[in-house]
């Protein structure tokens, strides 16, 4: 039991074990020596890139660096511009700010709405719609209208369609239906 | 190999006929220090080697502008914690594979690792060290494995004394109840 505990509990010495590398960790041979070339080949070659003036082969336009403060100064005057637009706006984001102008336009809204002139009330009798009876309304439609209302009708029972006015107003009009049909 | 001090150094380095020699001066001084800093970090030694190289070009370039407000050798030592970190990172994007699975991956590879010739107990104990978050994993490394002081650990990591008290007690704990699993 007490070896059992022992093979459970690992406690970190104190110092690390000095046994060979660097706690086990290896390099390839001579790798600081190469290391070290490498590093200053780099270095060297950085170093005369920048001393050659490499940068220099690429060119500008003609009077580029003379125009480019004006160029920059447009561009500041214009972002201020904006910066001053977004200043403006931004004062809707307070919150109380933009709840006191919600309510502001909420109310002016309410305002309009309530106080429509009557013109538009739908209850003005110039603009109501008068009912017209049945009788009226079948003078007012002509019979191939009549038959593509009837066609389009589901079947009805032979009692219903007796009863129907467009069937009746046909019959009292003596309105041959085939002939319609066929012109149709 | 004589050590120069951080003043010999950089007077050298500053020195335009001086320059290279000053750095070459530089790279033997620090580039053991820095590669095997980086290799506990990064455990692959072909990733750690590119990483080493950027390391000392970046303090090539960055030299002339080293304002002394601390030693060269932790600031060489920020420099090389930074870029090994940002390389796991990116690591991490260009695979698509959360840090962790990273991390994973690395322990993996040191069970088929040429470069790595440790016994059974180095091995699991650098399983253990994977297991932790990277940055507690290089605080450990730096006090553990390093030697460095606390103080000079919070001058490379910008972390406070007590933080990395902490920090390492909880890594030795994790590290202990995982090796003790084996």
């Amino acid at each position: 039991m007490s070896e059992n505990k022992k093979k459970r509990n690992f406690i970190l010495p104190d110092q690390p074990t000095q046994s060979g590398g660097h706690e086990g960790f290896s390099v390839p041979d001579s790798y600081f020596d190469m290391l070290e070339t490498d590093i200053i080949s780099k270095i060297e070659v950085i170093s005369s890139l920048e001393n050659s003036g490499a940068r220099s082969h690429f060119n500008v336009p003609a009077d580029y660096f003379e125009g480019l403060p004006m160029i920059i100064n447009e561009k500041i005057l214009a972002s201020k511009q904006k910066s001053k637009l977004i200043d403006l706006l931004s004062v809707f984001s307070r919150p109380q700010l933009a709840i006191s102008f919600a309510s502001l336009a909420i109310l002016i809204w309410f305002s309009i709405s309530t106080r429509m002139p009557e013109r538009l009330a739908l209850n003005d009798a110039r603009y109501s719609i008068e009912q017209l009876n049945e009788s009226e309304y079948l003078e007012y439609i002509d019979e191939y209208t009549i038959i593509e209302l009837l066609a389009s009708q589901p079947e009805v029972q032979s009692s219903a369609l007796s009863n129907d006015p467009y069937v009746q107003y046909l019959l009292d009009h003596d309105i041959d239906i085939s002939q319609i049909e066929n012109s149709l | 190999m004589k050590e120069f001090t951080d003043i010999e150094l950089l007077s050298q380095f500053r020195k335009e006929e001086t320059k290279h020699y000053a750095f070459n001066l530089l790279v033997k001084q620090y580039q053991q220090k820095v590669y095997w800093h980086i290799r506990r970090i990064l455990i692959d030694h072909d990733d750690s080697n590119d990483v080493v190289q950027n390391v000392f070009i970046k303090i090539w370039r960055s030299l002339d502008n080293f304002r002394e407000d601390s030693k060269l050798f932790t600031w060489i030592y920020r420099i090389a914690t930074n870029e090994a970190v940002t390389f796991l990172n990116q690591k991490k994007k260009r695979f698509f594979v959360p840090i962790i699975d990273v991390e994973h991956q690395l322990s993996v590879s040191l069970n088929n690792d040429v470069l790595f010739d440790g016994d059974k107990i180095q091995l699991i104990l650098q399983k253990a060290i994977l297991k932790l978050p990277t940055q507690q994993r290089i605080v450990f490394n730096m006090k553990y494995y390093e030697g460095m002081k606390y103080e000079e650990i919070s001058e490379v990591l910008g972390v406070t004394v007590g933080a990395l008290k902490a920090s390492y007690h909880h890594a030795v704990k994790k590290i202990e109840k995982f090796v003790s699993q084996y």
